[in-house]
């Protein structure tokens, strides 16, 4: 039988008419009435039989007060062990809600449960609850009674009656995960946000609230509730080096240079341990084991393996530990602090001292973070300590754990010793529901901490954990998340906000990453709506492949690019000098501010298998990878791949698990993200043909399916059909390659004016003769620029230098005789 | 559909119930429980278990034959005061469970006196 069946609600009088519910409140009222009335008369009476009789009265009026507002029994490990109705543990006042929602519905007509959401929404809990959701209390309340309204139809007794028992049963689950001893009415609106079913799935939708939030923002409430509201006065906690049982030594090096995990544990209220429970298992098997046994805590840094051991050592002061392990303290040696200015002699001694300490001691667990510095270090310190170190842990006298990261731990690992006597546990990233509980409980910290004058709202705290999981994958969850929340708590707080909201966290994640989070502005709207216009103003022709970059962009910040790959995969094709790094460069302009602001790599370099270890990085970690480092800084950004068929086949191959799952693994084992990335990839491929088809007369369009099949010779047929789209690029005809000589010109005229306050001046003759100078069928419009240089800017900078044009002057351009004249 | 008055004689009788059960078995539930977190306090100072398990073992891991001797005296005089201790608080719990039972039948002779 499963958790559920056991319990179930029955609540009499639920069943019973609305005169009988009136009977039984009008029965039990002149009840106690006359019960009070005897009893204060028969307490004065002089008949000893009354006297004894109005004793029993009090103490039995005494017993009904004390339960005044209490169910009948509280919600504890031993009541709930057996089946049974959980209608005891029902606080009066919710059982009043319930009935209410059913008179209600029963002369009314109409969903009980909904009229149950319109008492229950008026509580202050409720409200708070609906903050904390972002969701507008009042209007909740009425698009609640709206629906009302609209569904207000009559209804079965006996149906409404299943609906609220079966309600009820939900709620008691959901003050039974909360760790509640009553079924409170806040508890059955919990219940009420757990419904998937019409016409509450609509109106959660409606309001932005999933499934489980409600019960979640109920949480958070509850986590406040247990943050003390004094800071912890003690400011040094005391320290104590005797075990109870009196076996222990003192250890004043040791003291010295280290800090003591089970001090600090005993004046905190509490210290749980979020997720990690399988990695705490593990760790906790290992040091209990006959022997001293020693645990390597292995994981990238902000994981929580400090997070770990200080929840060890709060159950060690708990005694909640194996009996092998009770008694004892748990030292963290600071090696930076032992090594601090000392002498490598001085040094030796110290950690010599400390660990023999730690032994004679007995009771000391030692745990040394970043155990690798010992072995990594160069100087001479680092091979002191290890050696030291591992004297203790070769001596099965004193337990150590240590912490290393997943690179550092490949160099351990070449060393026996480590291999050895450590047990390796492998500390992972927390899932994300684990964080959201972390923060959370950090929340409710931060909040108490600001006196209630900055309230953290739920959807914040979910907002935290997915930006920090999606884009800031420099640090793991819940350190990305937390360090986000701490910021925007901070600078929320600052601005005198009232409420930390999702908008703080997403418009501070913006800032960091640099990548548009939030829904566009209008300016922003516009700007994408009139994407290919204002390309054009810069950009001639291709048509094809300025559409297919716009709409990918418009997808992207709507919201509608698919999960998973890349924001979109170009492969641009098409002869040399047609403009398909020039539109790359123009996206990066638009798109990020600055032409060059894009990741660009030239697959020329790329030649040789080795260029792997340039692109990811080198097996033994010592240098990062350009590609992954450059997406991992910059997450959204373009990448221009340059000439992408001359790349070595095996970075070919490379790039397929890139445009397949927007994923690549760097050489130290950590996954970089290609969600938020533009790829564009050019090639000069077939160029040849494309030439030898337009000489021949054809037009682009007669021959481009052609060109693409040709393409499965250069590319394989899986990395082709993972671009989003193939673009060919026309080749320019001379009239392109006028307008975009007056675009050059244009350019250059608007620059001399900004930057050396000179007017350029020509006219549409001297257009056409750097036009005609600077077309080349095979190079496109590459020769322009060389042309502009020659014949403009050459002469222009001449003049300049000889001192011949000031500042305000004009140059006219003019063609004379054939030739360009200044 | 339950009677009212059905209703209204089972919650009567589950009242009395209540109020019996609340006075004798919730009471020493109630003084159980104080008395082990009283016991639990003072045997986070006194430790009786683990002393007893180390016994034989010398203080502040002084093997010689003083700091043995010492040792065994220190931990006689613990255990002792321990089990002194514990010994008061049981009776002290024993004796307000049992006033706490009498207490009504105490108001009873005097209401009858």
């Amino acid at each position: 039988m499963s958790d559920q069946a056991k319990f179930f609600y029955l609540e009499q009088r639920l069943a019973m008419s609305f005169f009988g519910r009136f009977l039984v409140r009008l029965v039990l009222l002149v009840f106690y009435s006359v019960l009070i009335a005897a009893t204060f008369i028969f307490l004065l009476s002089d008949v000893a039989e009354l006297r004894l009789a109005g004793t029993i009265f009090f103490l039995f009026l005494l017993h009904r007060i004390f339960h005044i507002g209490r169910p009948d029994a509280l919600i504890t490990s031993r009541a709930i062990k057996y089946p049974g109705n959980v209608a005891r543990f029902f606080a009066p006042v919710t059982y009043r809600f319930l009935e209410r929602a059913l008179d209600r519905a029963l002369t009314h007509g109409g969903d009980a449960r909904l009229h149950l959401m319109s008492f229950l929404v008026e509580l202050p809990a409720a409200h708070d609850i609906l903050e904390r959701l972002e969701c507008d209390a009042h209007s909740f309340s009425l698009t609640v009674r709206e629906t009302l309204a609209q569904t207000a139809t009559p209804v079965d007794a006996v149906a409404v009656l299943a609906q609220l028992n079966s309600l009820a049963e939900l709620s008691f689950q959901s003050a039974l995960r909360q760790g509640a001893r009553a079924v409170l009415p806040v508890h059955l609106f919990a219940a009420l946000g757990s419904l998937d079913v019409q016409p509450f799935a609509s109106l959660f939708r409606k309001f932005n609230i999933a499934e489980g939030d409600v019960f979640r923002a109920m949480m958070l409430r509850r986590a406040l509730d247990l943050v003390p509201r004094r800071p912890i006065l003690r400011v040094m906690p005391k320290h104590r080096f005797m075990n109870r049982a009196w076996t222990a030594r003192p250890t004043p090096t040791l003291d010295r240079f280290s800090q003591d995990f089970t001090d600090l544990a005993r004046i905190v209220p509490a210290s749980p341990l979020f997720g990690h429970a399988v990695e705490y298992e593990n760790m906790l098997g290992i040091l209990s084991r006959p022997g001293r046994e020693n645990v390597l805590l292995v994981g990238v840094p902000g994981v929580g393996m400090d997070d770990l051991v200080m929840h060890l050592a709060y159950l060690i002061t708990r005694d909640q530990v194996p009996s092998g392990l009770t008694d004892k303290r748990v030292v963290v040696l600071d090696l930076g602090a032992l090594a601090s200015g000392a002498q490598l002699g001085e040094l030796q001694e110290r950690i010599k001292t400390a660990v023999h300490e730690a032994i004679a001691a007995g009771n000391v667990i030692l745990y040394v973070p970043n155990l690798h510095v010992a072995v990594q270090s160069a100087t001479g310190y680092g091979s002191v300590i290890a050696e030291t170190l591992l004297s203790a842990v070769r001596s099965d006298a004193c337990s150590v754990i240590g912490s290393t990261y997943p690179l550092e731990y490949r160099t351990m690992e070449s060393v026996g010793i480590f291999r050895d006597t450590f047990q390796v546990v492998r500390v992972k990233e927390l899932e994300q529901g684990e964080a959201m509980e972390f923060l959370v409980s950090r929340a409710a910290v931060l909040e108490t901490g600001s006196r209630g004058k900055l309230r953290v709202g739920f959807v914040a705290i979910r907002a935290a954990v997915f930006l920090g999981h999606a884009y800031f994958r420099e640090k793991p969850l819940p350190a990305s998340a937390e360090d986000l929340l701490n910021q925007a708590f901070g600078e929320a707080l600052q601005r005198g906000e009232r409420m930390l909201t999702r908008v703080h966290l997403e418009r501070l994640a913006e800032r960091l990453s640099s990548i548009p989070i939030h829904i566009p502005g209008s300016k922003e709207a516009a700007d994408l709506l009139n994407f290919e216009a204002r390309v054009h103003e810069k950009f001639v022709d291709q048509e094809e492949a300025v559409v297919s970059v716009g709409k990918a962009l418009r997808e992207y910040r709507a919201g509608l690019a698919r999960k998973g790959v890349p924001v979109a995969i170009f492969l641009f094709v098409g002869p040399t000098g047609v403009g398909k790094t020039e539109l790359a460069k123009l996206v990066a302009e638009f798109q990020f501010g600055n032409r060059e602001a894009m990741i660009r790599f030239d697959m020329t370099e790329y030649q040789a298998t080795e260029s792997i270890n340039v692109l990811i990085g080198s097996p033994n970690g010592e240098r990062r990878g350009t590609l992954t480092e450059a997406v991992r800084l910059r997450p959204y950004s373009l990448l221009l791949l340059d000439e992408f068929e001359k790349a070595h086949p095996d970075i070919l191959n490379l790039f397929l698990q890139v445009f397949d799952d927007a994923r690549l693994t760097d050489s130290t084992g950590e996954t970089v993200d290609f969600q938020n990335t533009i790829i564009i990839a050019t090639s000069n491929a077939h160029s040849e043909f494309v030439r030898s088809k337009l000489e021949a007369g054809l037009a682009m369009e007669a021959f481009t399916p052609e060109l693409i099949a040709k393409l499965a010779d250069v590319f394989r047929p899986e990395l082709l059909n993972r671009f989003s789209r193939i673009v060919v690029f026309k080749a320019l005809s001379p009239v392109d390659v006028g307008l975009v000589a007056k675009l050059k010109l244009d350019s250059l005229a608007k620059a001399l004016l900004n930057e050396q306050g000179i007017t350029l001046s020509f006219d549409e003759v001297v257009v056409e003769k750097i036009a005609t100078i600077g077309f080349d069928p095979a190079f496109g419009a590459r020769p322009l620029d060389r042309a502009i240089a020659d014949y403009i800017k050459d002469p222009l900078a001449q003049k300049i230098l000889a001192g011949g044009v000031a500042r305000g002057a004009t140059i006219v351009v003019k063609v004379h005789e054939g030739k360009i004249v200044l | 559909m339950p009677s009212a008055f059905g209703y209204l004689a089972q919650r009567f009788f589950h009242s009395l119930w209540l109020f019996l059960y609340d006075w004798f078995a919730g009471g020493f539930l109630t003084i159980w429980h104080l008395a082990r977190q009283i016991v639990f306090w003072f045997d986070r100072r006194l430790a009786l278990g683990i002393t007893l398990r180390h016994f034989f073992e010398p203080m502040f891991g002084d093997f010689a034959f003083l700091g043995r001797i010492l040792g065994f005296g220190f931990r006689v005089a613990r255990v002792g005061l321990a089990m002194i201790l514990y010994s008061v608080i049981a009776i002290l719990a024993v004796a307000f469970y049992f006033s706490w039972l009498l207490f009504p039948f105490a108001l009873f002779y005097l209401a009858l006196r």
